[in-house]
C-alpha cells in the first residue's frame, strides 16, 4: 500500500484513478489540479508516488514533475496522459518521471506502472 | 471528396486516412473508461474533406453545440474540435458525472449504496445545482475531447512520425454554430482540409453522437503528405 497523491485538472479522472488505486489498496492523499498545486501538495503530504496528467491549467504536468524533482529527487511521478507520443514520454522520463500511462488506460496496466513506479 | 478542393490526389487521402484510422481502436476503449460502462454499438467514420463542405457533411441540428476546443502546435499548427448537439452533451454529461458511482451500484445484486464513499455521492448530479451540474459536464466531456485528441494526435505522431501537442482545450457553448462557421472559414483560406471524425456509440441505452473535427494548416497538412 501506497501513499498516492493524484495531479488531473478533470474530476472524472481523478475520481477515476481515486476508486482504482484505493480498490488496489493504496491510500489517496490529496489531489492537485495543476502542477503548481501539484508541487505544494507534494511538499505538504509527502506523498510516496505522486500520478501527473500533462495538461492541466494554471501549470502543466511536465512543470510541475520537474519542479516536484527538483525539490526531492528521490520523488516519484508517474505520469497518466493522453499524449501518446514517443517524444513527450522520453521528455517526461528525461526530467524524471518514473513512468508513463497512457490514457485510455485498463486497471491492469495502471496497476503494473504503479507497482513498478513503487518498486523500481 | 472534391479532390480538386483538397488539392490532394486519391493516393494521398488514403494514406492520410490509413494514417488517421490507426486512432479508431482506441475510442471504443476510451469510452468505457470515462463512461464505466459498455459501449455497444460503435461506429466511427473518417472523412477528409474540403472545409467549406463540412457543415453539409454534418448536417447538424440548429441547436447550441457543446464545443471542446484545442488549439495545436508543433509539426501541425491548427485547431482540433470535439462537437456534440446540446441534447447529446446533457446526455453523455449525466452519463459521466454518474459513471462511477452507477458502476458500484450494477456490480452486486443487492443495495450497494453504502458501496459509494461519501465523497463521491456529494458529486452525484442530483446533489449539484444547475450552475455547478453544467460546470462539471463540461468538465467530464473536455476531458473526453482531451483523451480522443491525444489519440488521433498520436495516429499522426505513429503514422507520419509529427509531433503534434495541443494546450489545455477550453469548452464553450456555440449557440449558432458561429465558432464553428468561422473555424471553417478560416481554415478554407489555410489548408481547406478538414479530418472529420463521426462517433456514434450505445451507452447506457442512449444513442449518441459525437464529432472530432480537425483543421490543420497548410504547412502541416504538406508535412503529413511529405512524410509518406
Amino acid at each position: 500500500m501506497a501513499t498516492i497523491l493524484i495531479a488531473d485538472d478533470a474530476q472524472i479522472m481523478r475520481n477515476i484513478l481515486r476508486l482504482m488505486l484505493e480498490k488496489a489498496g493504496h491510500e489517496i492523499v490529496g489531489n492537485a489540479t495543476n502542477g503548481v498545486e501539484a508541487l505544494e501538495r507534494y511538499v505538504q503530504l509527502k506523498p510516496e508516488l505522486v500520478t501527473m496528467d500533462i495538461h492541466m491549467e494554471g501549470g502543466d504536468g511536465m512543470t510541475g514533475l520537474e519542479q516536484i524533482v527538483q525539490q526531492d529527487p528521490a520523488a516519484k511521478v508517474l505520469m497518466v496522459s493522453a499524449v501518446g507520443q514517443e517524444q513527450k514520454e522520453e521528455e517526461a522520463r528525461n526530467l524524471g518521471a518514473v513512468g508513463y500511462v497512457r490514457k485510455p488506460f485498463q486497471l491492469d496496466d495502471l496497476l503494473e506502472h504503479i507497482h513498478n513506479a513503487l518498486t523500481g | 471528396m472534391n479532390r480538386a478542393s483538397t488539392h490532394l490526389s486519391e493516393s494521398q487521402l488514403g494514406f492520410l486516412q490509413e494514417v488517421m484510422e490507426c486512432g479508431n481502436s482506441q475510442v471504443k476503449p476510451t469510452l468505457e473508461m470515462l463512461t464505466a460502462q459498455t459501449v455497444d454499438q460503435l461506429s466511427i467514420q473518417l472523412r477528409i474533406i474540403p472545409s467549406s463542405e463540412v457543415s453539409r457533411y454534418m448536417d447538424m441540428n440548429p441547436e447550441p453545440l457543446a464545443t471542446v476546443i484545442g488549439s495545436m502546435h508543433g509539426d501541425v499548427e491548427g485547431m482540433f474540435y470535439f462537437l456534440q448537439s446540446k441534447k447529446d452533451f446533457l446526455s453523455l454529461g449525466h452519463i459521466l458525472i454518474d459513471s462511477i458511482s452507477s458502476s458500484i451500484k450494477r456490480m452486486a445484486n443487492e443495495p450497494t449504496e453504502y458501496l459509494i464513499p461519501d465523497w463521491l455521492k456529494e458529486q452525484r448530479s442530483e446533489n449539484l445545482d444547475t450552475e455547478e451540474l453544467e460546470a462539471q459536464m463540461f468538465d467530464a466531456v473536455s476531458e473526453m475531447g482531451n483523451v480522443l485528441f491525444g489519440i488521433y494526435l498520436t495516429a499522426l505522431y505513429n503514422g507520419c512520425k509529427l509531433g503534434v501537442y495541443y494546450d489545455t482545450p477550453t469548452n464553450e457553448w456555440d449557440d449558432q454554430h458561429l465558432l464553428l462557421e468561422q473555424a471553417l472559414r478560416k481554415n478554407k483560406n489555410e489548408s481547406n482540409c478538414a479530418f472529420v471524425i463521426r462517433v456514434d456509440y450505445t451507452v447506457a441505452g442512449e444513442n449518441l453522437r459525437a464529432w472530432l473535427l480537425m483543421l490543420p494548416d497548410l504547412n502541416g497538412l504538406r508535412a503529413m503528405i511529405d512524410s509518406r
